[in-house]
């Protein structure tokens, strides 16, 4: 006997069996996840109220590791967020406009084969960090490196530069590595956001009879606001985080500082960097979470500040 | 010449600079490895010399096949897992309603902007209780919950696979696996092929985490094994630059096969805002 009631509790009983099985199928993600990395971010709130050195037990010490964390003279904390500071104000600009740049010449008209540029320029990206690393130490060392050899017979230097033993010239040797590595990487996102502009646009400029320069000013920039946000944004995050590069500058083939700690006067520490050495070399687990944690903090909050800043603007072109 | 064939020039030509600018230490690492490291140093080498075969000779008799044996199972391994659950979290998203739909997946979206690296030390003393470290592990589980690759197939799958396909297969009683097998899996090979690719890069070009989880020479990656050797042995640097230049090759082979979805993916998210 069939009634509508019946065929309604059944309805619900396949809803709730599929929703079940959507349960099932998102469950090894959020298992993986929460186990190896929300796990580990929360008990690093635990180990950074603690002394431990690895093996033993972690010894409670309330706030001490906090209090040195956010004191000047006694960590390297304030440091190595400066050094960030300064590399990100060396480059990020140049590594926002010069792609911008170059991608709008890639995207133009008079260009018929534009993938063989973009295939090309965009694979620095993808090269392991240890060979870039390797690599620059090479390129850039004092008495031998290619990049002296060149400068001198070219005439434009009369004695070598000695790269990587300066702190001033280290941090340009890291800018160019950045440079280097991310400029084909921005100008795919640049390109991606340009291919989502509607033709017409610029048609109707066209009409109106728009320069180049307005139509760049105009249309193209506004639209690629989402982009330009999403660069900025991950571009600092990523700088906070930078860890491969400068230390493996200073791991390199020929340069002689093995084992020492961010460059000429830790003139190219970076967080990550202090707390791999906090860690893994002074065995401070306790201080190296609370330096771990204290970045997370930095990150969010300069994370959070661009977004309310960029957006600001208003939404133009989204 | 018109004023356009000028300008057209005029770009190609900046363009060229900056393709040269993005080959160049490629080319100077290739050649740089088929050469005696005593003959680096004497100056700018432009061509290509003679002892390329030497090199590759000195590397293959130490670890360095060992490395790049771990590197390779290690990605295949870490890519193979990413996508299974990448795609089985896309599928459930995308294709079923659940109660707590909406704050998981805002939860994937924000955990896609934390950086995990700041956990570092917590999860090296997690992986010792677990009797992980100096293991593959680490480099291989942990990896395969991809915040981006959750995002990524979930964004795909809503935009591809029609729901009525899925609903008629279920109605002709086809189990649950047998449709995300046959039927989800046949329509994503885009995104896998994307997924698959920047995984592989992640894992093989990983330096951080295989430092502070191996530490027996017979674990090392290429990454980590090449590195080891260059602040240890510093004599024989044309030897060590032939094993990055080897290292380097299936990337750029890789990257090339796969060009044009792997753009699509990188980008995707970004572009929308």
């Amino acid at each position: 006997v069939h009634t509508g009631f019946e065929e309604e509790e059944a309805h619900v009983g396949v809803q709730q069996k599929l929703a079940r099985r959507g349960y099932l199928f998102i469950l090894p993600y959020f298992a993986l996840f929460g186990f190896f990395s929300l796990f580990p971010m929360l008990y690093s709130i635990y180990l950074s109220l603690t002394k431990y050195n690895g093996i033993g037990t972690p010894e409670f010490i309330g706030l001490q590791n906090f209090a040195r964390l956010i004191s000047a003279s006694s960590s390297f904390f304030y440091l190595s967020l400066g050094n960030i500071f300064t590399l990100l104000l060396m480059y990020l600009p140049l590594l926002l406009v010069l792609p911008l740049l170059l991608a709008t010449f890639i995207n133009s008209k008079l260009i018929r084969r534009k993938s063989p540029y973009q295939l090309a320029i965009f694979i620095p990206y993808i090269t392991t960090p240890v060979a870039v690393g390797l690599l620059f130490s090479l390129l850039f060392d004092w008495t031998t490196g290619t990049v002296n050899t060149a400068l001198q017979s070219l005439g434009i230097i009369t004695t070598q530069i000695n790269w990587l033993g300066e702190p001033f010239t280290s941090r340009i040797v890291v800018c160019i590595m950045l440079l280097w590595k991310y400029f084909g990487y921005c100008i795919t996102f640049y390109l991606a956001g340009m291919a989502n502009i509607p033709d017409e646009r610029y048609e109707a400029a066209d009409m109106d009879g728009a320069s180049a320069f307005q139509k760049f000013f105009y249309i193209t920039i506004p639209h690629l606001r989402p982009v330009l946000t999403f660069l900025l944004v991950t571009g600092i995050i990523g700088g906070l985080q930078l860890f491969d590069e400068p230390k493996l500058l200073f791991t390199g083939l020929t340069y002689a500082s093995v084992g020492g700690m961010g460059g000429p006067k830790r003139a190219i520490l970076t967080p990550i960097w202090y707390l791999w050495y906090l860690a893994f070399n002074d065995l401070n687990y306790g201080f190296g979470a609370a330096v771990g944690l204290g970045l997370f903090v930095v990150i969010t909050v300069i994370a959070l500040s661009t977004f309310k800043l960029v957006n600001r603007g208003g939404t133009q072109g989204e | 010449m018109k004023k356009t064939q000028i300008y057209r020039l005029l770009i190609i030509l900046t363009l060229l600079v900056f393709v040269i600018v993005a080959l160049a230490p490629f080319y100077i690492m290739i050649v740089m490895s088929t050469y005696v490291t005593e003959d680096l140093f004497r100056g700018i080498v432009l061509l290509p010399g003679k002892f390329g075969l030497q090199n590759l000779t000195t590397i293959l008799k130490g670890n360095f096949l060992l490395y790049y044996r771990n590197s390779i199972y290690i990605a295949v391994l870490a890519v193979l897992g990413n996508v299974l659950v990448s795609s089985m979290a896309g599928y459930g998203f995308s294709k079923f309603d659940f109660k707590w739909k909406k704050p998981l997946f805002t939860f994937v979206l924000v955990s896609m902007m934390i950086p995990t690296q700041v956990g570092l030390v917590a999860f090296v003393v997690q992986m010792r209780y677990l009797g992980w470290l100096n293991s593959h592990l680490p480099l291989i589980i942990p990896p395969m919950a991809s915040s981006f690759g959750v995002f990524w197939m979930t964004q795909f799958m809503n935009g591809t696979i029609p729901r009525e396909v899925i609903e008629s297969a279920r109605v002709e009683g086809c189990s649950e696996g047998r449709v995300y097998a046959q039927i989800v899996i046949p329509y994503t090979k885009p995104a896998i092929i994307t997924l698959g690719l920047l995984a592989f890069f992640g894992s093989w070009n990983s330096y951080l985490l295989p430092l502070v989880i191996l530490n027996k020479a017979k674990l090392y990656t290429l990454p980590l094994g090449v590195s080891m050797l260059a602040a240890i042995f510093r004599t024989d640097i044309a030897a060590q630059i032939m094993a990055l230049a080897i290292g380097t090759i299936p990337l750029i082979i890789l990257y090339l096969a796969g060009s044009k979805w792997f753009m699509r993916g990188l980008t995707a998210g970004a572009v929308k805002g």
